[in-house]
């Protein structure tokens, strides 16, 4: 009975892993390579590389600001922001008249222009087509994140028919073996190594799935400014305000490592400075100040553990599906189990077509070989007669 | 003999069919991406004589490439509903318009960037009035392509 329910277990696990291997092997190795998409850039973009590197709390907001501005005086600011760890450049983003997105990239110990660049690039590219395979959100999403299933069924159907899985983490692949053998044994090997990643990234993908479907969890309430004005971000407004902004928040929020500026995109809209602060596994955006860019008058605050359950799950299924919580080194790990998860997507596949190979092989040679009966002659037919 | 490759590609049954559709929009959409909304971007209206002139862009102004753009113009009097006009990117091409050949006052053109063109300027006038009475749009720095 345990037998025949360990086949059928083996049976879904192949079934699934089969079928879906194709879609589920580019999602896979696009979420792979999205991991370090920031970093992609930063190689292929000298723009992007601080010339020094400079801790969170030592960042020129202001005279970068001030710089961006200076280059582009047509663009209207969207954000400045330090996209990743202290080798990065600051990067503010502006859009054009016709609407198209720019980064400009900034010395962050003086604010130097250190160059330009698009809004199109690896990590766009790699994050939209994981997130939605680039279809229109509403039904891409939720198909991409509907994999977190079939991801998590095969993680549950394969322990379950490897019997006595926990034997399996130091066991050697047969590699003097068949390829059949070798492909089933790094299968397992990788498998059983990278279940716990699995289970993070199946649990993750299934929040995104919950939040496609309407689960999401509530914004944190968005606060506005007492008296109108009549531009979105004010004509004066200059790297000088803005540091009066940023000391302003950390005044409200003592310890808070800025990472993030949002200019005000309406009349009646604060500007926002977020970070990271105490809470764990929260996106910058749970630390937040807003601030009226006239007065400088703070008008709200929130730190990661104001947040209800439910916007604290919200916030750390990103940091943990991207593996961005603990800086560059969970990155690398993610990237590299990442590797593995796409490669277990093809070892199975590689483990089905060489069985499937083997079989149409034996089923060959068990095939009667057709034996050349001597047919008498119809003369001699006559003459037997 | 039957290949790995061929075995695992025909044992996904017609799944593998919809899979590769999706892989092959996605990695299309990943060539074609823009990132800039194609319809119409409304830049304002400005009063030209006794026109009202609205000026509409579509797509990203590169240098050295077509920018399309489309005008509206209403007559404050019916007077002056026939007077040309003409439109023209700064240091670029233009175009005449004749108001009398469009019942709805909707023009929709393309015109290029020049090559060497920083900040791109749209200008529409009227020739016929007095001093070449002009209205301009400033659209900002044209991108290199």
């Amino acid at each position: 009975m345990a037998e025949k329910r360990q086949r059928w277990w083996f049976w879904l696990h192949s079934w699934l892993g089969l079928k879906l291997s194709l879609l589920m092997g580019f999602v896979l190795v696009t979420g792979t390579l999205a991991v370090v998409s920031h970093e992609i850039d930063w190689l292929l973009s000298p723009a992007m590389r601080a010339p020094t590197a400079v801790q969170t709390d030592d960042i020129a907001w202001g005279a970068a600001f001030d710089a961006a501005r200076a280059a582009r005086p047509d663009l209207t600011w969207l954000t400045l922001e330090r996209p990743s760890g202290p080798a990065f450049a600051v990067q503010a983003v502006g859009t054009t008249s016709w609407l198209e997105p720019r980064r400009l990239w900034l010395d962050p110990s003086d604010g130097t222009l250190l160059g330009e660049t698009g809004w199109k690039n690896a990590q766009r590219l790699l994050r939209l087509t994981h997130r939605h395979l680039l279809l229109p959100t509403r039904f891409g999403i939720p198909l991409v994140s509907s994999l977190s299933l079939a991801l998590a069924l095969s993680l549950v159907s394969g322990l379950l028919a490897y019997r006595r899985f926990w034997r399996g983490f130091f066991r050697r692949p047969r590699w003097e073996h068949s390829r059949r053998v070798v492909y089933g044994d790094l299968h397992r090997l990788l498998g059983l190594w990278s279940s716990a990643f699995i289970a993070v990234i199946s649990v993750t993908g299934f929040w995104y799935l919950a939040e496609s479907l309407g689960w999401d969890a509530p914004a944190l309430p968005e606060a506005r400014v007492a008296a109108p004005r009549a531009d979105a971000l004010p004509p004066d407004f200059d790297g000088r305000r803005l540091d009066e902004a940023i000391a302003a928040a950390r005044r409200e929020l003592p310890g808070l490592a800025v990472l993030f500026v949002g200019f005000p995109q309406a009349a009646d809209r604060p500007l926002v400075v977020r970070g990271q602060l105490s809470a764990n596994l929260v996106r910058e955006r749970a630390n937040r100040v807003s601030i009226d860019p006239v007065t400088g008058e703070v008008l709200d605050r929130y730190r990661g553990e104001d947040l209800g359950a439910h916007q604290r799950i919200a916030e750390a299924a990103d940091p943990l599906h991207f593996g961005t919580f603990g800086g560059l080194a969970t990155k690398l790990l993610w990237f590299v189990f990442g590797i593995l998860l796409s490669a277990l997507s093809f070892t199975g596949a590689g483990v089905y077509a060489t069985r499937m190979v083997k079989e149409a092989a034996r089923s060959r040679a068990d095939r009667p070989v057709p034996v050349e009966i001597p047919v008498p002659a119809p003369e001699r037919l006559r003459a037997a007669r | 003999m039957t290949s790995p490759l061929r075995a695992w590609w025909r044992g996904q049954g017609w799944v593998r069919w919809p899979s590769l559709g999706l892989i092959a929009v996605a990695l299309l959409s990943m060539i074609r991406y823009e990132p800039f909304p194609t319809d119409w971007i409304d830049h304002g209206e400005r009063t030209l004589g006794a026109h009202q002139v609205r000026l509409s862009t579509q797509g990203a102004v590169r240098q050295g490439q077509k920018l399309g753009l489309r005008l509206e113009v209403t007559a404050a009097a019916q007077a002056d509903a026939d007077r040309p006009l003409a439109l023209e990117i700064v240091g670029g091409s233009s175009l005449a318009l004749e108001p009398a050949d469009s019942a709805s006052g909707r023009f929709e053109t393309a015109l290029r960037v020049p090559e060497s063109a920083a900040r791109v300027v749209v200008r529409a006038l009227q020739p016929s009035l007095p001093g070449e009475q002009d209205v301009r749009w400033d659209l900002g720095f044209a991108t290199v392509p």
